[in-house]
């Protein structure tokens, strides 16, 4: 089996003012190249933590994470930013594009800082095409509606095209019918390029978009099955 | 990055305002200020040696700057000047500073004058004073204060009318009898300096070294006129540390402001840090992203206050014709240095707290 994700025996453990308080509790997880990965579970069951981790946004308390045959909880800080450059492209559920831009500089603000020189890069003029966005290019995020603004973020993580799409809650300010578009947009893409999927939902409709399930309570894996 | 720094700047225009403008303050508060004081220095320079003299003699421990001294000299040494080998014509000064016009008025005989000048002293109009409560003013003079050929002119409490308007850029801007200044002044048969012209050029560096080194002058002040400005440039009292002192108070005006905007900036922009750094920025690319704003803000802020100092120069001669300001062209190129240095320094804390941001907390505030 080829993993792009292996978490293994993951901990982490926060410091609020004097007090530990356990986010994951010895959590193993591997996530095949090419497969989209739903991941369900309560409020501050440590979804959202474990996918720092995965993109190396935090650092875990213990145990391992490889990613692409790297364990980068040894890696150092600009490490991980390097990694996160190169291999991942994060959606989050607010959007996060920059107000001040318009939805092409915000791609190309991401393709940018990756650097322009990648040979897997795409046009952001094609990317756009392909999220059905290139007649809105020129318009900033407030002139979107929500589903227009995801689609966008999702432009964003992908125009580097990277092994990891990691997607926090990605339909969680949309309505169904925008929920329903960004979904097959990232099932789309997960189809044609082979890019791996790990998405954070509530809504167990938009999980049924993935490959596989995964249910989290308390730090931890409660189980998995294919979707 | 370009697109992301002027959309930044065009986000909060209030504040870029105030930084922008507060860089120009601080660069038009060096470039006036030390325009002024270089100014006035170089203005006094050249009227001094527009007498064309070739040696200003002085009593012990006077200062080039003249508003600094007083009559103490006996106006017998002027024959003990011209007994010396190689001086040709010597010419008394006494002068009196006027607070009210905040100008010097010298006291001259104007055949002496016109001796050591060579005919220096060319009147444009009306006549050379004759009575003892005459004057001549220089045109900026009469410019400035609007004046006319048989105005009177209210000097040390007398009235003075004025008979002439003579050619600026030499001696001071008014001119009165000698003997008239000494009584005014309380000090009859006493002169402030003497003008003295040599023989030939060549009998300059001979007289300088006998009036400084030979009895009875040796301990008098003895300045040749080509060394004028470099003399009073260097004993000028507390040049030095006004212009130190404008350049800090500028310097601190740019930095805290540009420290606030940017601190203020990269607090508000806290989320958009975070998405930077889950974009993958590294810590040099948020850095170099503070920098190169305040960077900006600094050039724009540097620009608009070049252009307002010669357009404010402009203004105040327009103003005050009298009033010299001298913007050279090295304090622009050391203004700018100072203002794009006191702008990275006040963008470097910010810079260095925003790259250090926990990227999670980032993108988690509100």
């Amino acid at each position: 089996m080829d993993h792009i994700v292996e978490l293994k025996n993951l901990t982490k453990i926060f410091r609020i003012g004097k007090v530990d308080v356990p986010a994951l509790r010895g959590v193993d997880l591997q996530v095949e190249r090419g497969e989209f990965l739903a991941i369900m579970g309560p409020s501050g069951c440590g979804k959202s933590t474990m996918l720092h981790i995965m993109g190396g946004l935090l650092g875990p308390t213990s145990g391992d994470v490889i990613l692409d045959r790297l364990n980068i909880s040894e890696c150092s800080d600009r490490e991980r930013t390097e990694i996160r450059k190169q291999k991942i492209g994060f959606v989050f559920q607010r959007f996060n594009l920059f107000p001040a831009l318009s939805a092409k500089d915000n791609i190309d603000l991401a393709k940018k800082i990756h650097g322009n020189g990648h040979p897997n890069s795409i046009r952001v003029e094609e990317i756009l095409e392909l999220l059905g966005l290139r007649q809105k290019m020129h318009h900033k995020p407030l002139e979107l509606s929500g589903g227009e603004q995801q689609r966008v973020a999702l432009a964003r993580a992908l125009i580097n095209r990277p092994a990891l799409i990691l997607a926090d809650e990605p339909t969680g300010n949309l309505d169904s019918s925008n929920s329903n578009s960004v979904l097959e947009k990232l099932r789309d893409i997960n189809r044609q390029f082979r890019q791996t999927v790990v998405m954070i939902t509530h809504n167990a409709e938009a999980a049924e978009y993935a490959h596989r399930i995964i249910h989290m309570r308390d730090g931890k894996i409660l189980n998995g099955f294919n979707g | 990055m370009a697109s992301l720094i002027v959309s930044n700047i065009q986000k909060r225009p209030t504040r870029t305002i105030v930084s922008i403008l507060a860089v120009s303050v601080g660069v038009v508060m060096i470039l006036l200020f030390v325009g002024l004081a270089q100014g006035l220095l170089k203005d006094s320079a050249h009227r001094l040696q527009n007498v064309k003299a070739d040696i200003v003699f002085q009593p012990p421990g006077s200062s080039l700057l003249l508003a600094l001294n007083s009559a103490t000299m006996p106006i017998k040494v002027g024959d003990r000047l011209l007994e010396v080998e190689g001086v040709r014509h010597v010419a008394p000064m006494v002068h009196q500073f006027s607070k009210k016009s905040f100008s010097l008025i010298f006291g001259i005989d104007p055949d002496a004058f016109n001796q050591v000048s060579g005919g220096g002293l060319v009147i444009m109009s009306g006549r050379v004073f004759q009575a003892p409560y005459e004057c001549i003013v220089d045109d900026i003079y009469q410019k400035s204060h609007q004046t006319r050929l048989g105005d009177q002119l209210r000097i040390l409490n007398h009235d003075f009318t004025i008979t002439g308007i003579f050619k600026s850029g030499i001696a001071a801007r008014m001119l009165v009898p000698l003997q008239t200044l000494q009584e005014l002044n309380d000090s009859p048969g006493k002169v402030s300096m003497f003008y003295v012209k040599c023989d030939n050029p060549a009998a300059i560096e001979r007289v300088y070294q006998h009036l400084s080194n030979q009895p009875p002058f040796k301990g008098y002040s003895v300045t040749k006129a080509s060394d004028i400005y470099n003399v009073m440039a260097s004993n000028l009292p507390g040049l030095q540390e006004f212009t130190t002192a404008i350049i800090i108070v500028s310097v601190l005006i740019s930095f805290l402001v540009i420290l606030l905007t940017m601190y203020t900036t990269i607090t508000e922009r806290t989320r958009e840090i975070g998405i930077l750094k889950s974009l993958g920025a590294s810590k040099g690319y948020i850095v170099r992203l503070i920098l190169q704003e305040s960077i900006l803000l600094t050039a724009i802020g540097i620009g608009i206050g070049i252009a307002l100092s010669f357009v404010t120069e402009r203004i105040l001669h327009r103003l005050y014709p009298s009033l010299p300001i001298e913007i050279r062209p090295e304090w622009i190129g050391y203004v700018i240095l100072i203002a794009l240095v006191s702008g990275v320094l006040g963008s470097t804390y910010p810079a260095w707290r925003a790259a250090r941001q926990d990227p999670v907390e980032a993108l988690m505030y509100e």
